[in-house]
C-alpha cells in the first residue's frame, strides 16, 4: 500500500466522519462560489440578454411625463465625440400590428445589433423598405413567421425575422423596424400619449470608449448638449463611489467573512481529527514514522477534504445558482445558456482561496500532530 | 556476549518533577537475551521499557540501546524503525487497514519499493499463521489473532529487539499461550533480544531473566 492510498483510507475511515467534515468544510466554499457565480451570472445575462448602455439621453418630461422627442441631429453630434464609442437614437413605443398593440423599436438596421436584436429565425430588416422583425411573442400572438405580411398604419410589412424568446412574458418582447419607418407612425407611450417623431428619437443609447471616463462624459454631455429639452443619465462620481463601495462591502461579506469562518472549520475539524486519534499517531510515531510524515499526513488529509469540499460546493453552487434563476421574473435561462455564464477564472480564484483555507487551518493540527508523544500510544 | 542494552543511573520524573518514576536505574541485557520485566502497577516497568525503546527521553543517566546513545540521539524515529519492534497490550492495530497493511506500516519510512513491502508483510503474516487473514479488516480477527498481526508488524523491519508491553494482557489462556510461544520461538530462531513487560508470572518464567521493578528500582530475581 502506498502512502497516498494510506492518506485516502484514513480519510475515509469512518463514512459519517467523513461525511460531517465534507459539509463543514463545503458550506464556506458554497457561500464563496454562490456569491461569485450569481455575479458573474448576474453580469453576464446583463450583457447578453440586456441591453446595458453607459450613457442613456431622453427627451425632457412633458405634460404627461412623457418623454419629449430629441431632435435627431443630435445623434450625429454625439457620434463625432472621440470619446464615443457607439451611438443608437431609437423610438421605443406602442404600435398597433394587426389590430393588437405590441412593443416596437424603431432602430437603423446597422444598430439592431448593438440594441442586442437577437434573431431566432429570418433576417435583419432593411431600412428602406416595410419590413419588420416580430417579437416571439408577438409571433405567436398573430401566429406569423417569416415570410408573412402584417399590417401597420402606414401599410403592409412583410415579416423578415422573429427574435428568439430571452425575457418571460411581457419582458424583452419587442418587435423591431426601421428608424425611418417608425418617424412616419404615430406611436404611443406606456402612458397612452400618442406622439409623432419625424425628424426626432425618443432615447439616445451611448457606450463609451474607457469605462473609467464615464462620470466625466456625462458631465461633458450635460454641458455640451443640455438646452433643459434633454436628460442625460449615466454614472455620476457619487454612483462610481458608491458602487465600488458596495463591491468592497459584498467582497468583505461573501468572501472574507466565509473564508475567515472555512479557516476557523477547517482548524476545528482537523484539531478534532488529531485529538481523535492521539493513540493512533502514537503508535505510528512508535513503529518509527518521522514527525514530518505524521506532518505531511494530517496537511494532505486536510487538502484532499479541502478538494472534495471544492468539487461538492461548485456542483452544489452550480445547481442551486441555476435553480433560483429559474424563479426570476424577467430572464429566460437554459441550463446551457447558464454553463456559458460560468467563468474558469472565479472557480480558480475560489480554488486559490480553498487551498489557502486547507493551508491556514491545517497548519496548527498537523503541528500538533507531528509533536505528539510516541509514548502516548502505551499511556492510553 | 555483547550487551545490547545498557543503562545507567537512569531516572525519570513525571508531574514537573514531584513524581519520580525511575530512581537511578543500573541494567545491562545481552544481545539475544530474553528479559521479562515484572513489578506491580506503577512501579516504572512500562517506563523503563519506554525508555529502552526511546518513546520517552529520560531525565538522567545514561541509555546505550545497541550503540546508540538515546539522551543524545537526535534522530530517535530512525532508530525505533530499524532497532525497535513494538509489541501492545492492546495490539494497537489501525482498524480501517487490513492486517497486511497494517504489518506493512512500519516499512513507510525505508527506501523499498511497494512491491517488497507486500513481500515482507505476505511472509511475515505467513509466519505467524494468518496468511489467509491478509485482507481483514482487524476488527475482523480474535483477540489472539490481532496480537499476531501485532508481532508481525514489529518483525517487519528486522529489529534486534522486540519490546512487548503485556502482550497477553488482554487475550484469553490459548490466545495467550499462542502469543508467547511465537514469541518464544522467534526468540529462539532468529535470536532476537526480546523484553517483555509483564504481571503474568507464568509468562514471567518463559523468560531467561526475569527482573522486577519496585519503586523506580530494578531487582534481579532470576537469572538461568
Amino acid at each position: 500500500m502506498s502512502f497516498k492510498k494510506f492518506i485516502l483510507k484514513s480519510i475515509v475511515r469512518k463514512k459519517s466522519k467523513f461525511v460531517y467534515q465534507l459539509i463543514g468544510i463545503t458550506i464556506p466554499i458554497f457561500v464563496i462560489l454562490f456569491f461569485a457565480i450569481s455575479m458573474q451570472t448576474t453580469q453576464d445575462l446583463g450583457r447578453n440578454s440586456l441591453p446595458i448602455y453607459d450613457i442613456d439621453i431622453v427627451g425632457a418630461p412633458g405634460i404627461n411625463h412623457e418623454s419629449l422627442p430629441i431632435n435627431e441631429d443630435l445623434v450625429d453630434k454625439i457620434k463625432k465625440d472621440k470619446c464615443v464609442d457607439k451611438v443608437a437614437g431609437i423610438i421605443n413605443g406602442y404600435i398597433n400590428i394587426n389590430g393588437v398593440n405590441c412593443k416596437v423599436i424603431g432602430v437603423n438596421s446597422s444598430d439592431a445589433d448593438f440594441l442586442r436584436m437577437k434573431l431566432a429565425t429570418g433576417r435583419k430588416f432593411n431600412d428602406n423598405k416595410k419590413e419588420i422583425v416580430l417579437s416571439n411573442e408577438t409571433a405567436e400572438m398573430l401566429n406569423k413567421t417569416v415570410g408573412d405580411y402584417v399590417s401597420l398604419s402606414n401599410g403592409e410589412y412583410n415579416v423578415v425575422g422573429v427574435t428568439i424568446k430571452t425575457g418571460k412574458s411581457g419582458y424583452f418582447n419587442e418587435s423591431y423596424i426601421s428608424l425611418k419607418n417608425i418617424q412616419e407612425l404615430n406611436i404611443f407611450t406606456r402612458e397612452n400619449v400618442s406622439m409623432s417623431y419625424q425628424g426626432h428619437v425618443e432615447t439616445i443609447y451611448i457606450n463609451i470608449k474607457g469605462k473609467e471616463n464615464n462620470s466625466k462624459i456625462v458631465e461633458d454631455l450635460k454641458n455640451q448638449y443640455n438646452n433643459e429639452s434633454i436628460v442625460v443619465m449615466g454614472d455620476t462620481p457619487e454612483n462610481v463611489e458608491m458602487r465600488k463601495y458596495v463591491e468592497i462591502e459584498n467582497k468583505i461579506i461573501f468572501i472574507l467573512v466565509p473564508t475567515i469562518i472555512g479557516i476557523l472549520l477547517t482548524l476545528m475539524i482537523m484539531m478534532k481529527s488529531v485529538g481523535d486519534r492521539i493513540e493512533e499517531i502514537g503508535v505510528l510515531k512508535a513503529i518509527g514514522w518521522k514527525s514530518r510524515r505524521i506532518f505531511i499526513m494530517i496537511l494532505s488529509e486536510t487538502f484532499i477534504l479541502s478538494i472534495l469540499s471544492f468539487i461538492f460546493a461548485s456542483i452544489t453552487a452550480i445547481l442551486v445558482t441555476f435553480y433560483t434563476w429559474l424563479y426570476n421574473p424577467i430572464y429566460i435561462l437554459t441550463f446551457y445558456t447558464f454553463i456559458q455564464t460560468l467563468s474558469f477564472s472565479t472557480f480558480l480564484q475560489t480554488f486559490l482561496i480553498v487551498l489557502a483555507m486547507a493551508l491556514l487551518g491545517s497548519l496548527l493540527p498537523a503541528i500538533k500532530a507531528s509533536r505528539l508523544s510516541p509514548d502516548e500510544a502505551v499511556r492510553e | 556476549m555483547v550487551n545490547i542494552v545498557e543503562i545507567k543511573n537512569l531516572t525519570k520524573f513525571y508531574e514537573k518533577g514531584t513524581v519520580k518514576a525511575l530512581n537511578g536505574i543500573d541494567l545491562t541485557i545481552e544481545q539475544g537475551e530474553f528479559v521479562a520485566i515484572t513489578g506491580p502497577s506503577g512501579s516504572g516497568k512500562s517506563t523503563l521499557l519506554n525508555m529502552i525503546g526511546a518513546l520517552d527521553r529520560a531525565d538522567g543517566g545514561k541509555v546505550i540501546v545497541d550503540g546508540h546513545d538515546l539522551l543524545s540521539e537526535k534522530d530517535l524515529s530512525s532508530f525505533r524503525s530499524q532497532t525497535m519492534g513494538f509489541v501492545f497490550q492492546l495490539h494497537n492495530l489501525l482498524p480501517f487497514l487490513s492486517s497486511l497493511e497494517n504489518v506493512e506500516l512500519p516499512t513507510y519510512e525505508l527506501k523499498i519499493s511497494s512491491v517488497e513491502r507486500r513481500n515482507r508483510a505476505l511472509d511475515l503474516l505467513k509466519s505467524v499463521g494468518l496468511d489467509d487473514r491478509s485482507g481483514f479488516s482487524p476488527t475482523k480477527l480474535s483477540g489472539g489473532e490481532r496480537q499476531r498481526v501485532a508481532v508481525a508488524r514489529a518483525l517487519v523491519n528486522n529489529p534486534s529487539i522486540i519490546l512487548a508491553d503485556e502482550p497477553t494482557g488482554s487475550l484469553d489462556s490459548r490466545a495467550s499461550d499462542e502469543v508467547l510461544k511465537l514469541l518464544v520461538d522467534l526468540h529462539e530462531r532468529e535470536n532476537v533480544t526480546l523484553i517483555i513487560v509483564t504481571h503474568d508470572l507464568n509468562v514471567a518464567n518463559l523468560a531467561e531473566r526475569q527482573i522486577e521493578v519496585l519503586d523506580g528500582k530494578v531487582i534481579d530475581l532470576k537469572n538461568s
